[in-house]
C-alpha cells in the first residue's frame, strides 16, 4: 500500500514560546487504512487533524500527501483540504447553514462546481446516507445524531481521500453511534482512508489497521491492535484500559497468544474449550 | 422560537415563495400608500383569515398582533390628546386620524406575519438573493439566524444549570447570574465563531459562502392570478377613495 499521509518530525504551538501541542510527532498512513488515533484528553489528536487538512500552519517539521510535501499557499491548501476531510467532534460547530440541503452543497460549490452537478451530488449522498426524510429540516431543528449524519454527508459530498472522525461517537446515542460506525464501515470497505479519534478501545480494537497513541503531544506508539493493547506500560501512560475482549481472554486463558479480535472469536474460542 | 415552528409547519410552507413574497409585499405597499382605513381592513382581514387557514392557531396569531397594537395604542395616545397648560382636549378628527394609522400599521404588521408564518428563512433568502439583495447581508442573516437558536440553546443550559445551584434564589443573586449568563455566553459565542471558522476552512470556504437551496415549487398561475386581483382591486379602490370620495 502506498503512503497517503506522512509527517516527518511535526511541531506545532498555538503560542509563540516553546509550550508545543504537537512535539516530534513522526507516523506514516498508508492508503485505505484504518487508523485509531487515542490519548487522553488533549493530547494533541484534534491539533494534529488541525494541521492534516492544513488548517493549523506547523512550526517546525513536514507533513507529505502522497509523498509530495504540503505547501502552504491558497491554491495549495484549498486542493489538500479538498482530499483530506474533516468531520469535527462538535457538529453544532460544523453546520451553519439554514437547512441540510444548503449544508450539504457548500463545500461542492466552493470547489466549483456547478449547480446541476452540485444538485446531482447532493442528492446522492442525501440518498445514500438515508437522510432523505429530514434533508428539508433546519440544521438547529435536528437531533445530536441527525447533525452528526450531516456532517458527514458535508465532507463525503466532497469525495475525499481521507476522512478524519474526530470522536464520531460523542454524545451520541446508540441507535446513532450504531447509524455512524455502519457508514464508515461502508467508507473502509470502499478504501477510503479513515483516521478516527476515540476513547472506546473496544472498537479501536476491533475496527482499526493500526492504533496511533498519542501523549501530551508526541506520539508514543504505533502498532497493531494487538501490540498496543498488550503493551501495559504504554496503557498506563496514556489512562487506556484494556479491551473486554482482551480482558476476558486473558482472565481465562494463561498462553496469551492468538488474542480474538472480536467477541465474536472469543465467543468460539470459548466454545472450544468447554467442549 | 414560535415564529420558526409555525412556517415549517404551515400548510403554504411549500408554495411558491416568491409568490408568497410578492403578495405581502405588494399588498403592504398598497396599504401603507392608500392610508385608507377600508383598505387597511380589508387586509387585516385577509391575511389573517390566510395566516389562520395556514395552520396558525386564531389565539397565538391574535396574541402576536396584540404586541404591536399594545405599542401603537400607547404611541397614537400622544396624537388624540392634546395636553395644554389647564386642560386635555380631544379631536374628533385626530381619533379618527389615529384609528387609521393604527389599523395601516396593523394590516401592514399583518402582511409582515403572513410571510413570517408561512414561508420559513430559507424561502425568504432565496427571495433575497433573486431580487439581487447585497450578498454580504443575505450571509449575515444567515449566520445570525443559525446561530440565534445555538446561542438561546446555550444561554438556556446556562440559565437551568445556574437554576440548579441556586443561582436565582433572590433578586440580587439573580442579577448576579443574569450578568455571569451573558458573559460567559460572548465567550462562548466567540469560542464558537472560531470553531465555526475552522470547520468553514476545513471545507475549502474562500471568503463567500455559497450555498444552494433544494429545488423549490413553482409559482400557481391561479395563485398569480388571484394576488393580481386582489391587489389590483386594493390598487383600483384607494385611487378611486382618494379622487372621488
Amino acid at each position: 500500500m502506498n503512503t497517503i499521509l506522512e509527517c516527518k518530525n511535526l511541531y506545532f504551538s498555538y503560542s509563540d514560546n516553546d509550550n508545543y501541542a504537537l512535539k516530534n510527532v513522526n507516523l506514516s498512513i498508508k492508503q485505505g487504512q484504518k487508523i485509531a488515533l487515542m490519548g487522553a484528553n488533549g493530547s494533541g489528536k484534534s491539533t494534529f487533524f488541525l494541521c492534516c487538512a492544513g488548517i493549523l500552519n506547523p512550526c517546525k517539521g513536514d507533513l507529505f500527501f502522497h509523498n509530495e510535501k504540503i505547501k502552504y499557499d491558497k491554491k495549495n491548501l484549498l486542493n489538500l483540504r479538498s482530499k483530506i476531510g474533516i468531520v469535527f467532534q462538535e457538529p453544532d460547530n460544523q453546520l451553519f447553514c439554514a437547512s441540510v440541503y444548503e449544508e450539504i452543497s457548500f463545500g461542492l460549490l466552493n470547489l466549483g462546481f456547478s449547480e446541476e452537478e452540485t444538485r446531482l451530488k447532493v442528492d446522492n449522498i442525501i440518498k445514500t446516507l438515508n437522510i432523505q426524510s429530514f434533508c428539508e429540516k433546519p440544521t438547529h431543528a435536528l437531533s445530536g445524531g441527525q447533525k452528526k449524519q450531516v456532517a458527514i454527508a458535508d465532507i463525503l459530498v466532497m469525495s475525499p481521500e481521507i476522512i478524519i472522525f474526530d470522536e464520531p461517537a460523542a454524545a451520541l446515542d446508540p441507535k446513532h453511534i450504531k447509524i455512524v460506525r455502519e457508514i464508515i464501515d461502508k467508507l473502509t470497505e470502499n478504501g477510503l482512508t479513515v483516521i478516527m479519534s476515540t476513547h472506546d478501545v473496544d472498537y479501536a480494537y476491533e475496527w482499526a489497521d493500526e492504533i496511533i497513541l498519542f501523549d501530551n503531544g508526541e506520539v508514543i506508539m504505533q502498532a497493531k491492535p494487538i501490540d498496543i493493547f498488550t503493551n501495559n506500560t504504554v496503557l498506563d501512560k496514556t489512562n487506556l484500559e484494556k479491551p473486554t475482549v482482551i480482558k476476558l481472554f486473558e482472565s481465562i486463558n494463561d498462553n496469551k497468544i492468538n488474542y480474538p479480535k472480536n467477541l465474536k472469536e472469543l465467543e468460539t474460542y470459548i466454545k472450544a474449550r468447554l467442549k | 422560537m414560535i415564529i420558526d415552528k409555525l412556517s415549517y409547519n404551515s400548510k403554504l410552507r411549500y408554495e411558491n415563495a416568491e409568490v408568497k413574497f410578492a403578495f405581502a409585499v405588494i399588498t403592504l405597499l398598497i396599504c401603507v400608500i392608500s392610508r385608507s382605513a377600508v383598505i387597511a381592513l380589508i387586509v387585516l382581514v385577509v391575511t389573517g383569515v390566510l395566516t389562520i387557514k395556514s395552520g396558525v392557531p386564531v389565539f397565538r396569531y391574535l396574541k402576536f398582533l396584540s404586541i404591536p397594537f399594545a405599542f401603537l395604542f400607547l404611541s397614537t395616545i400622544a396624537i388624540i390628546f392634546d395636553f395644554k397648560p389647564f386642560y386635555i382636549t380631544i379631536n374628533k378628527n385626530v381619533v379618527f386620524y389615529a384609528l387609521n394609522l393604527i389599523l395601516t400599521s396593523l394590516s401592514a404588521v399583518s402582511c409582515l406575519y403572513f410571510l413570517a408564518f408561512t414561508t420559513t428563512i430559507m424561502d425568504i433568502l432565496s427571495v433575497l438573493k433573486k431580487l439581487h439583495c447585497p450578498k454580504i447581508i443575505l450571509e449575515l442573516m444567515l449566520l445570525i439566524y443559525r446561530f440565534i437558536f445555538i446561542l438561546l440553546d446555550t444561554a438556556y443550559a446556562i440559565s437551568i444549570s445556574q437554576k440548579a445551584r441556586l443561582g436565582n434564589i433572590n433578586y440580587k443573586t439573580s442579577l448576579k447570574s443574569f450578568g455571569m449568563l451573558g458573559s460567559s455566553l460572548m465567550l462562548k459565542a466567540i469560542k464558537r465563531s472560531q470553531n465555526v471558522y475552522i470547520a468553514m476552512q476545513a471545507r475549502c470556504y474562500d471568503d463567500t459562502i455559497n450555498v444552494l437551496s433544494s429545488k423549490k415549487a413553482k409559482p400557481k398561475v391561479k395563485h398569480i392570478i388571484m394576488i393580481a386581483l386582489f391587489d389590483g382591486f386594493l390598487l383600483i379602490f384607494s385611487i378611486w377613495s382618494k379622487f372621488f370620495l
